[in-house]
């Protein structure tokens, strides 16, 4: 039990009269850890809320440095870390927001060799990476280690979300089975994302991490919630898990990581 | 015949389909990244030339989204 200081008391005073969170579920948050994976355009959203949240423990992973394209929608980058690795610019933010919080950089990027020692540290993950590869390496990862985590993609005006919950929810093969094979994905002229969008989706998953460990609330899990920007229709698909599954089913075929082949993309201009 | 496919009505002149002929005519491209449920149940993508959609069939797709974008930020 957290005796909670005058300070921390005013900080967390919005939570601590919420209803179905109150002082147990801000408790519970302060003793929890949560690993956020690429803190780009939904880990930045992640990682201040979750920092503003008092979260006891925050782990940033990401190996790329601050460009100027990723400002329009990263926003806990600001144009004063140019070229500054995106671990240390988001630490910097999160811990000016709230010093109350431990952060933990990591700055590697994950693969099957570094990610389950990582992972095994938190209570839970938030997926805010940009590729196929990265999205099936995090879900096999979280499901072989039973850490449950929140799968979140954007592209142009779409997102979606789905929490797995290893061993007891669809995964995200139970879904989507496997990744596209790299060739699969010809051209990537026409994508891009509004900004907009990351800070949404980024915050779902922030709210679901923070559902799970305050242990309140019905958590995202067997739907795969899309939205669509343009006509603003926010869709629940229901899944339900495979017995079939490769990683989660009856009989799984699949035992260890693999990298799987990133997907070059070319920009082409039309 | 009718079907739903992500809860709108399709209709089209054949009395039976392949679920890839369907997704086809839908325009889905990239197959690769489709999620399929037939009347709930999801269908394993190598099973999409053989499944059969019908008369009344609940068809529900999702696409996977790779998260960020498809655009190389160097």
């Amino acid at each position: 039990m957290i005796n909670f200081t005058e300070e921390q008391l005013e900080r967390y005073s919005r939570h601590i009269i919420l209803k179905d969170f109150g002082v147990e579920g801000q408790v519970k948050i302060m003793n929890a850890k949560t690993l956020i994976i690429g803190v780009g355009g939904l880990g930045s959203p992640a990682a201040l809320y979750l920092a503003a949240a008092g979260m006891g423990t925050i782990g940033i992973v990401d190996s790329d440095i601050v460009e100027l394209s990723n400002l329009q929608r990263q926003v806990i980058h600001f144009t004063k870390d140019l070229n500054t690795h995106k671990v240390t610019s988001a630490a910097e933010k999160m811990l000016a927001l709230n010093p109350d919080v431990t952060v933990k950089t990591h700055h590697v990027f994950i693969s099957a060799d570094n990610i389950r020692q990582i992972i095994q540290k938190y209570d839970f993950v938030i997926d805010g990476t940009d590729s196929f590869a990265a999205k099936f390496l995090i879900n096999d990862a979280c499901v072989m280690e039973g850490i449950p985590y929140s799968h979140g993609g954007i592209l142009r005006f779409n997102g979606q979300t789905m929490t797995v919950m290893p061993g007891e929810s669809a995964c995200l093969r139970c879904v989507f089975e496997e990744p596209p094979p790299a060739d699969a994905v010809p051209t990537c002229a026409q994508a891009g994302v509004l900004g907009a969008i990351a800070g949404m989706l980024g915050t779902i998953q922030t709210a679901e991490a923070l559902k799970f460990l305050a242990g309140t609330g019905k958590l995202l899990t067997n739907s795969i919630l899309f939205f669509d920007l343009l006509s603003m229709e926010f869709i629940k698909h229901t899944i339900e898990r495979d017995r079939e599954c490769a990683l989660c089913g009856d009989e799984p075929t699949i035992h260890e990581l693999i990298d799987e082949q990133q997907i070059v993309c070319e920009l082409k201009t039309i | 015949m009718r079907v739903k496919i992500n809860g709108e009505d399709y209709l089209t002149e054949k009395e039976t389909i392949t679920l890839i002929e369907l997704l086809k005519v839908r325009g889905l491209k990239r197959l690769e990244t489709v999620s399929v449920q037939l009347n709930g149940r999801l269908v394993k993508r190598k099973n999409f030339p053989t499944t059969i959609v019908k008369e009344n069939d609940d068809v529900d797709y999702i696409l996977m989204m790779s998260g960020g974008i498809f655009e190389k930020e160097k």
